[in-house]
């Protein structure tokens, strides 16, 4: 009966009672939000490779290998040369290495030079394969597998023709050899999707009439003699390797770390991916301190809004001592309206967040890149909505107490 | 006025200091007791002293000193939430105005003494139909009690609806502050009517403070507040 008349109370004043309510599920809303951001952030960032061991590169910090060869950022200090490559291959406990060339461009998107293998070794979201939305994996010197993101942004389809420009945003393009669309990859929210990929002999191909980032002068080689040309590459940007078992791992790291042909680094992807994330992840920890700090700014706002109503409800209170109530049941009517607005807050806030979900989820995919996946509350969540109404409990406390004061010392006087 | 010592005594004080914490205000009983089912007026002004008297009676403020007897219990030696619950088992209040908790109905307001009295409420089986027979017996159709809340009725209904939450469950004692100085004079004397019925048909004890002299011929006894308490604007020792 005393919900029933804190409800009824609590209704009667609509209007502020609805605004308090409606801030406080707004930040309920904007710290659940933040949260599952925050962990589709995570969760799509750590999918981005999997299943790939070892990742080899020169030497240079481990984050900085791991964003140029997986994330297409910035790009290599030095190369790997073939021969190392090959030997790194061949090394014991080594089950398949696949090599990265890095450094041309179409358009806005980088071009990887490597070999068909990458298309069955490059895995992400826990061991989930490449697929190809349409047509299939390079046969020819000059075809060339798009991501998604380019066959949609540039309008390509298979079959269309496609030139691959020398050097990072260049605009001498390599109008000489004309590439051929031979497959588009299915989308992977990876950076895969925004990569051009031809075979390592291609990049060499493409380069053979080019010397220092200017082409030598006289007639272009044409694409036939260029088929029958020998195109081993003699370097490389990165290599992806796959290992027996997680002991060799450990070895065969410290081995390439101590390589004495030339400065070889190994890392491991997933604790590089850690070790970017917690840099990262900094930022991410502020942003949901912040939006705790809303969600404490609006039961704040409540615990006022309880406190200014209070000497307009004397009489109220005056009739409830006058039928029996004692002073901590007075304490008590005004908690469980607390209690009431943050639960109904609690409720609207998770209905907002979906709502937000599902209006944001496609322009977020779309325009960042980033996957929120629609899940129902887990138990992280769950938890934290129970802490935001025993906090809204906690705050009624200072109203509370007052009317509890108040109620003593008014007895049946009281001055309207 | 009826001398009638064969009664027992439902209210009985005798030597009651009581002064407000952070307050010069003071107010003494040397000794004053109401029988049991007796009805009696008090005359007295506003400022008089009348309801830090009604509070000493409810047991919602305590003495510093003395001794205030309800029913045979001495409720100074209660503790705060006793008190409270033998005020909620005992004594049913109709104030002057504002009595009803606006924003809910007139059946939930006059229900609202059992939620804390599990004594008045063991009364009857069905406390809605209890609730609905006395509002009728005072004039108050169901229809007015259960149409939206207590702020939409007259003030003559919400007096009546005040009495009939008062009366629930038949606390062997009402105390009224002035409950129809808002009335006109025809609202008065039936509001009056209704109250006596219900009043003599319990036999339950009435004391009724009033400005109102006119009103006097209706109780067994009255008695002018300045005969029964003094008042100190000093402290109280």
């Amino acid at each position: 009966m005393l919900i029933r008349l804190a409800f009824l109370s609590l209704k009667s004043r609509a209007l502020t009672v609805g605004l308090t309510v409606f801030a406080i599920a707004l930040s309920v809303a904007l710290l659940l939000g933040v949260e599952k951001v925050r962990t589709g952030a995570k969760a799509s960032f750590s999918d981005t490779i999997s299943d790939t061991d070892l990742i080899v590169g020169a030497r240079s910090g481990s984050v900085q290998l791991l964003l140029y060869s997986v994330f297409r950022i910035g790009s290599a200090t030095n190369s790997v040369s073939w021969e190392s490559f090959g030997e790194i291959a061949n090394s014991p406990g080594v089950t398949w290495a696949v090599p990265l060339s890095l450094g041309d461009s179409h358009r806005q998107f980088r071009v990887l030079g490597t070999t068909s293998e990458y298309f069955d070794r490059y895995k992400y979201r826990s061991g989930r394969s490449l697929e190809f939305a349409d047509g299939r994996s390079f046969d020819d010197l000059f075809d060339a597998v798009v991501g998604s993101d380019v066959a949609a942004e540039l309008g390509y389809s298979v079959g269309d023709p496609i030139v691959v420009a020398h050097g990072i945003a260049s605009f001498t393009e390599h109008e000489d050899t004309p590439f051929r669309i031979s497959g588009i990859l299915a989308k992977t929210g990876t950076p895969v999707d925004r990569t051009v990929i031809v075979s390592l002999e291609a990049i060499e191909a493409i380069h053979v009439d080019w010397q220092s980032g200017a082409q030598r002068p006289g007639t272009p080689t044409s694409p036939d003699q260029l088929r029958a040309m020998d195109l081993e590459p003699t370097a490389i940007t990165a290599a992806m390797l796959g290992v027996d078992s997680r002991l060799q791992l450990f070895t065969l790291q410290r081995a390439i770390n101590d390589y004495d042909k030339e400065p070889l680094l190994a890392i491991v992807p997933g604790l590089a991916l850690q070790e970017l994330w917690d840099t990262v992840g900094i930022a991410e920890t502020a942003l949901v301190g912040v939006s705790a700090m809303v969600v404490v700014t609006a039961l704040l706002g409540m615990a006022a809004m309880l406190l200014s109503g209070l000497s307009a409800r004397r009489r109220e209170m005056a009739i409830l001592r006058a039928v029996g109530a004692r002073p901590t049941t007075i304490m008590g009517f005004l908690i469980i309206e607390a209690l009431l607005m943050a639960s109904a807050a609690a409720a609207l806030g998770v209905g907002l967040l979906y709502l937000l979900l599902v209006v944001l989820q496609p322009i977020l995919d779309a325009n960042y890149g980033l996957f929120v996946p629609i899940t129902g509350l887990d138990r992280g969540e769950i938890l934290t909505l129970i802490a935001v109404v025993l906090a809204a409990g906690g705050v009624s406390l200072i109203p509370a107490v007052r009317a509890y004061r108040m109620s003593l010392s008014d007895g049946m006087i009281v001055k309207l | 006025m009826i001398d009638a010592p064969h009664f027992g005594s439902a209210i009985h004080l005798s030597n009651v200091r009581f002064s407000w914490p952070k307050s010069t205000f003071g107010l003494s009983v040397r000794d004053w007791s109401v029988h049991s089912g007796e009805t009696v007026l008090l005359l007295g002004a506003s400022g008089s002293g009348k309801s830090t008297l009604l509070s000493l009676i409810c047991g919602i403020n305590a003495p510093q000193s003395g001794n205030i007897s309800i029913n045979g219990t001495d409720i100074g030696a209660l503790t705060g939430t006793r008190r409270d619950r033998f005020r909620a088992d005992t004594i049913g209040i109709v104030f002057q105005l504002f009595n009803l908790l606006p924003y809910a109905n007139g059946l939930d307001n006059i229900l609202l003494p059992l939620k804390f009295s599990t004594q008045r409420r063991a009364n009857f089986t069905d406390p809605k139909a209890e609730a609905l027979r006395l509002a009728q017996s005072l004039g108050i159709g169901p229809d007015i009690l259960r149409d939206g809340p207590a702020s939409n009725l007259s003030v003559g209904q919400q007096q009546r609806v005040a009495v009939a939450r008062a009366l629930i469950g038949s606390p062997p004692i009402l105390v009224a502050d002035e409950p129809t100085s808002a009335l006109d004079s025809v609202a008065q004397g039936e509001f009056l009517d209704l109250m006596f019925d219900q009043v003599r048909r319990t036999e339950t004890t009435l004391v009724m403070v009033s400005h109102d002299e006119r009103l006097a011929d209706r109780f067994d006894r009255v008695e002018q507040l300045a005969e029964i308490i003094e008042t100190s604007a000093m402290a109280a020792p």
